[in-house]
């Protein structure tokens, strides 16, 4: 084969490596989501044989690729997230090893072998065309050889260097879709706009589309999820929505429409106490306005306390009457499933049964101050002015064994202030006030009775 | 032999020289590190501050582990379905009696690829009453660098991550290490 035929063999052959390479090449990762899983193929399992953390399923793989969601959705470097890996499991788990220190050997000693074999080769060959080197040739022929030499690598450059600017065409950043600067269609901010616009013209399949776009864009959004696992739920697939939820809780654990959501949620599956649990992390998190009223509309409140009072008082029910019942300290039933049940009976109209269970629970634990604020509560709101004093003495026991009693506080405010006592309740407010936490149910008590008004006016 | 054979001898020792000095230095590497076993038993946070663990607990409440400073610390990630785990838990109830009183030593535990729904009940059946931290317990695993459960990690006063078991702990267990490490110099 002449030279001139070897040159554009070599020409066509750069230009069609280019094409197939264009063609095949699917380009930097075009959302977070393609990033995640790029990623994770660089990344091997920690107790698999053989497989990528892409590949697997067992849970370490789905908790690093979890967290991996979260580091590119908070804008962290593929090198940011190699070296927190690294730092966790050691080397091992990079199937791209860096290139220093003694893992650099893994990059070196191939390199070194090779090009010292290539070395020796070369030389070896070298040697054996000395002689002919020796030859004089005609100083044309040699001016001649070089020109072409030139033309032909010219040629060369030129055909290679238009196929590596289709090839820089095709597979650069830029989708078919996508915008001349190569950006992503739109942000997640703007498609969890499109979901709610589509939610609010009641087109639920499309804000669905939409919600799963934004998460495609970025897996861990809080919003997204949350709003992707609501509407699931309403579509009639709770435990989907569940996953959703529990996701966006484990994102952002004080997204106060995840919780509110997930609440929901184990009301309508039944679970009273995980959905008594999500409105207590709900009610810490100061929700906004909106979500206050979603829970109103919900009726989120009334459900949860009805579904604890129904729970507790199966149990209450199943004891054997009060003289023959054994000790509470000897029952499955805390101090909160006391008061709650405290609460169930009277608000089922059985006032005297209300305190006779806090009687009994007191036999056990006669120091609680949570069991005499309760105890008192209920004396208090009685009506009967015998029965108020009766539960103020109750309320004095419980502040007396905890002075930094929240109920306490509150509802001997209340009560003193029954009783005309506007300086006493001010005192015990101010003091509830002063704590350092204060649980929302009573903050919502206060607020809703209006018992500062009350004792100012 | 002929100056021909004499060439053919010398190229096979100059190409085979570079591969056995790369097969040597390879070797070299390879022996000199510790066995997969022991990389597992072992941990590359060990003598480190220990990572971060905050979150949300499944009874709602915020968690740092930085808050527990000062104490020896249990970190302990768990799943509520796992046989290890449930046979281990007695151990940590025992450890957590033994130091509830004296404050002295603590146990977190982090769920691990679980539902808030299982470990609560799990808790309620098995008893236990630590912080159990659900939200947030990804990245803790990950900073850990978990690969299984039961998986333990104790920290130190310092904040340091001193000691690791795979598998299930017993509280005698702990309690030599902690009463090891707390008379070394």
């Amino acid at each position: 084969m002449s030279w001139r035929t070897a040159s554009w063999v070599a020409a066509v052959v750069v230009a069609a490596a280019a094409f197939v390479y264009g063609a095949l090449d699917e380009g930097p990762p075009k959302t977070n989501a393609d990033r995640v899983r790029a990623l994770a193929e660089d990344f091997a399992c920690p107790v698999c044989a053989g497989q990528s953390v892409a590949e697997s399923d067992v849970p370490v793989a789905r908790e690093i690729r979890r967290q991996m969601a979260v580091w590119v959705d908070e804008g962290r470097s593929d090198a940011f997230i190699r070296d927190r890996l690294v730092a966790a499991y050691d080397v091992d788990i990079d199937y791209n090893p860096s290139g220093s220190g003694i893992t650099g050997l893994v990059w070196v000693l191939p390199v070194l072998a090779g090009g010292g074999i290539a070395a020796v080769v070369v030389g070896m060959l070298r040697s054996d065309r000395r002689p002919a080197r020796d030859t004089p040739q005609p100083p044309t022929a040699v001016r001649r050889r070089r020109r072409n030499a030139a033309v032909w690598t010219v040629a060369v450059v030129v055909v290679a260097g238009a196929a590596g600017l289709l090839v820089a065409r095709s597979s650069g950043s830029r989708g078919s879709d996508g915008s001349i600067t190569g950006e992503i269609r739109a942000t997640t901010r703007e498609l969890i706009f499109e979901a709610q616009s589509r939610l609010g013209e009641g087109d639920i399949e499309g804000a669905i589309a939409a919600y799963d776009e934004a998460l495609e864009l970025q897996p861990s959004s809080a919003e997204a999820l949350t709003y992707r696992g609501w509407l699931t739920s309403r579509r009639g697939d709770p435990d989907t929505a569940v996953v959703y939820l529990d996701d966006a809780i484990a994102v952002d654990p004080a997204y106060p429409d995840a919780r509110l959501f997930r609440a929901i949620v184990a009301l309508d599956q039944g679970d009273g106490s995980g959905a008594a649990s999500e409105l207590a992390v709900f009610d810490s998190l100061d929700p906004p306005p909106y979500a206050e009223d979603l829970l109103a509309q919900a009726r989120v409140r009334e459900r949860v306390t009805e579904a604890r009072h129904a729970a507790v008082l199966q149990v209450v029910d199943g004891l054997a009457a009060i003289g023959e019942r054994p000790a509470f300290g000897e029952t499955a039933l805390g101090v909160d499933d006391a008061l709650v049940a405290a609460e169930a009976l009277a608000a089922r109209g059985d006032l005297l049964d209300a305190v006779q269970f806090l009687d009994w629970v007191l036999e056990s634990r006669p120091d609680d101050p949570d069991v005499l604020a309760g105890r008192g509560w209920l004396l208090v709101r009685s009506g009967d002015p015998e029965l108020l004093a009766l539960g103020v003495e109750h309320l004095d026991a419980a502040l007396d064994a905890d002075p930094a009693s929240p109920a306490g506080l509150v509802y001997r405010a209340f009560a003193r202030w029954q009783q005309g006592d506007d300086s006493g309740a001010g005192a015990d407010l101010a003091a509830f006030d002063a704590l350092q936490y204060r649980p929302p149910d009573l903050v919502r008590l206060v607020e809703d009775q209006g018992l500062r008004g009350a004792i100012s006016g | 032999m002929n100056s021909r054979g004499r060439d053919r001898r010398r190229r096979s020792l100059w190409i085979a020289l570079p591969v056995a000095v790369a097969a040597a230095a390879l070797v070299a590497v390879l022996a000199t590190r510790d066995s997969a076993f022991e990389r597992k038993a072992s941990s590359p946070i060990l003598g480190g501050l220990a990572p971060p663990v905050v979150g949300m607990t499944v009874t709602g409440e915020p968690f740092d582990l930085d808050d527990w400073r000062g104490r020896w610390v249990v970190v302990n990630f768990f799943q509520s379905t796992c046989v290890p785990c449930i046979m281990e838990h007695p151990e940590l109830v025992e450890f957590d009696e033994r130091h509830s009183a004296a404050g002295d030593a603590r146990i977190v535990s982090v769920v691990f690829d679980d539902t808030v729904e299982n470990v609560r009940e799990f808790f309620a059946a098995h008893g236990g009453d630590w912080p159990v931290v659900a939200a947030g317990a990804s990245r803790a695993a990950v900073a850990y660098g978990v690969t299984g459960v039961p998986e333990s990690y104790l920290v130190a006063p310092s904040g340091v991550a001193v000691w690791k078991q795979l598998g299930g702990v017993t509280a005698d267990g702990i309690d030599d290490v902690i009463a090891r490490l707390s008379a070394a110099p």
